[in-house]
């Protein structure tokens, strides 16, 4: 069987009495698309932020495609390919759209400041190399059209396309989504989940936290549901929404398992 | 622009030969002034202020000075190494403080400028303390004033070209990046440490050459010339000018150092009336001069033309990566 690209080991984040994570295993195939759900609370965001180093746990290992990552520093497991997006809207607010898009763009190698400044041509190939990249996810994104706008001016559709794409021009092989489409409508959220979609055709392993039930059922393989810190439940989207322990913690007490 | 900026240089060059030494001067201080300024915001644009340029500057002028006084190198050597010490303690401060968060970085170099300002005043071997450093040789024979004009305004224009440059390459763009968001910069894969001792380097190289010139152009320097006042002055340049753009340090930094030489006929008052300029300018343009600017096209473009077209005034700066 092929190597998980991302595999967490009895993960534990402690903030002093408090057991925001207990024991979480979680296990992603390449190439899927899984859901991370709970209710508010359960541990999700902490979770994102351990997982791509923001926060160092207390227990476990997190390996990302077979190396051990755990404790790595947040620009160095971009690099490794494991880049996470934010909640809510996380932008470069006084850069244009295209800007935040390119200052994301990481080729290869280290950027080095002096190579940089002289212009030397292996740098200049790369930026045409990025500019390619850059005009790609614009379009995958629907930003055409405001690319030199700024995000502050964009509607919230916009900006949370935006906070994709930046995530996307990081040159990931897992996609770590916060909440992608909280506070979307109809239509937009439609757009999104086709993004997110074609992301995974491309070859991007995608993880999602989302509120959004039918978005999360209507676009991932694999569910995993979170609460007060402990993974309840794994499976398809179908066998979750039967599961009594899912049904009881989070669904059971909410309209939104109709919506 | 590029007309105006060719005269506005030719006026400055010649400047000397019909002026009188006394405006010379001023001017002197105002290109070193612009040196410090610009170097300063490199970092500041990244949300860092640091407490320690002044002594980035004094460590420039002592170095240089003590180079030519008590191993008689020649003016090129030492104003080289009056850039390469800064730069080395800038790494020895930055790189450990800069690597945890919160205050660490402000008192670390609240620290360093308490450190260096004592080793100046007691290490009287070396330094000769508060008396400070006389006679100090340079260029030009003691008391000769153009060819210290044409070297200041000569590293002024160096510094800016390269700060020019800088601010068009990816390192520029992500130094901003860094000031709007950290956290998102640091997830998209920017080392924000490094970036930051890198900017926090340069600057100090740049108060280091400007301190070298300053130091043989006076020709004394006592720990006096360098105190917490002086880098708090730096912060009023940049701050007043804005640090969002490179024009805002140079705006900030020639005005406000006119504006105090000007204050200084109004003998007692000088002090008041400068931190009245100092709280309207920041109450009245919390973006220095450079968001005031912004602002007033912006809301010109608003009159002028159709709400759809976006409002950015400059055409698409390519980021290179």
């Amino acid at each position: 069987m092929e190597m998980p690209i991302l595999e967490i080991e009895n993960l534990t984040m402690r903030f002093g009495g408090l057991e925001a994570l207990k024991d979480v295993d979680i296990r992603v195939e390449k190439g899927e698309i899984v859901g991370l759900i709970g209710p508010n609370g359960a541990g999700k965001s902490t979770l994102f932020n351990v997982i791509s180093g923001f926060l160092k746990p207390t227990q476990g290992k997190i390996y990302f495609n077979g190396k051990n990552i755990t404790g790595r520093n947040s620009s160095k497991i971009c690099k490794y390919g494991l880049v996470r997006t934010f909640q809510g809207t996380k932008l470069f607010m006084n850069l244009q759209v295209v800007e935040n898009i390119q200052i994301a763009c990481h080729t290869p190698t280290r950027t080095n400041v002096l190579g940089d400044f002289l212009g030397l041509p292996g740098i200049r190939k790369r930026e045409c190399e990025a500019q390619d990249r850059v005009t790609k996810i614009i379009k995958l994104t629907g930003l055409e059209k405001v690319e030199n706008e700024l995000p502050k001016n964009l509607p919230h559709g916009h900006q949370r396309a935006l906070g994709v794409a930046i995530g996307l021009a990081a040159n990931p092989k897992l996609l770590c989504l916060d909440e992608p489409v909280t506070g979307m409508n109809a239509e937009e959220i439609l757009m999104m989940t086709d993004v997110i979609k074609r992301m995974r055709d491309q070859g991007i392993t995608i993880l999602l936290v989302e509120h959004s039930m039918r978005t999360v059922m209507g676009v991932c393989d694999r569910v995993f549901v979170l609460d007060f810190g402990e993974k309840i439940a794994e499976g398809t989207p179908e066998e979750i929404q039967c599961n009594e322990e899912v049904i009881r913690a989070y669904l059971g007490s909410s309209d939104e398992a109709h919506t | 622009m590029l007309g105006a900026i060719i005269a506005i240089l030719a006026f400055l060059i010649a400047f000397p030969w019909f002026s009188g030494d006394y405006y010379a001067h001023i001017l002197i201080l105002v290109f070193l002034n612009v040196v410090l300024a610009v170097g300063y915001r490199l970092l500041y644009v990244t949300g860092l202020g640091s407490f320690c340029h002044a002594t980035f500057y004094a460590i420039g002028g002592y170095t240089s000075s003590l180079l030519a006084m008590r191993l008689g190198l020649p003016y090129a050597l030492c104003l080289l190494a009056a850039g390469l010490v800064p730069v080395i303690f800038a790494i020895a401060i930055g790189w450990p403080s800069m690597r945890v968060k919160g205050a660490y970085f402000f008192l670390a170099t609240f620290a360093f400028f308490m450190v260096m300002d004592s080793v100046f005043r007691h290490w009287t071997s070396l330094t000769n303390g508060a008396m400070g450093l006389i006679n100090i040789p340079g260029i030009a024979p003691i008391g000769t004033l153009k060819p210290y004009y044409y070297l200041s305004i000569g590293l002024m224009v160096f510094t800016i070209l390269i700060m020019y440059r800088l601010d068009r390459s990816r390192f520029g763009a992500e130094l901003l990046a860094i000031g709007d968001d950290e956290e998102l910069a640091k997830s998209v894969g920017i080392n924000v440490a490094v970036t930051r001792v890198i900017a926090f380097s340069i600057g100090a190289m740049f108060a280091g050459f400007a301190g070298s010139i300053y130091a043989s152009y006076i020709s004394f320097i006592s720990p006096a010339s360098f105190s917490l006042l002086s880098t708090i002055f730096i912060l009023i340049w940049v701050v007043i000018g804005g640090s969002r753009k490179l024009w805002g340090p140079i705006a900030g930094a020639v005005t406000m150092t006119l504006f105090a030489e000007l204050l200084r006929m109004s003998g007692t008052l000088q002090a008041i009336l400068y931190a009245i300029v100092l709280l309207a300018a920041i109450m009245l343009i919390p973006q220095g001069m450079v968001g005031l600017v912004d602002r007033l096209r912006e809301r010109k473009g608003r009159h002028g033309e159709s709400d759809l077209k976006p409002k950015r005034e400059e055409s698409a700066r390519v980021i290179p990566s």
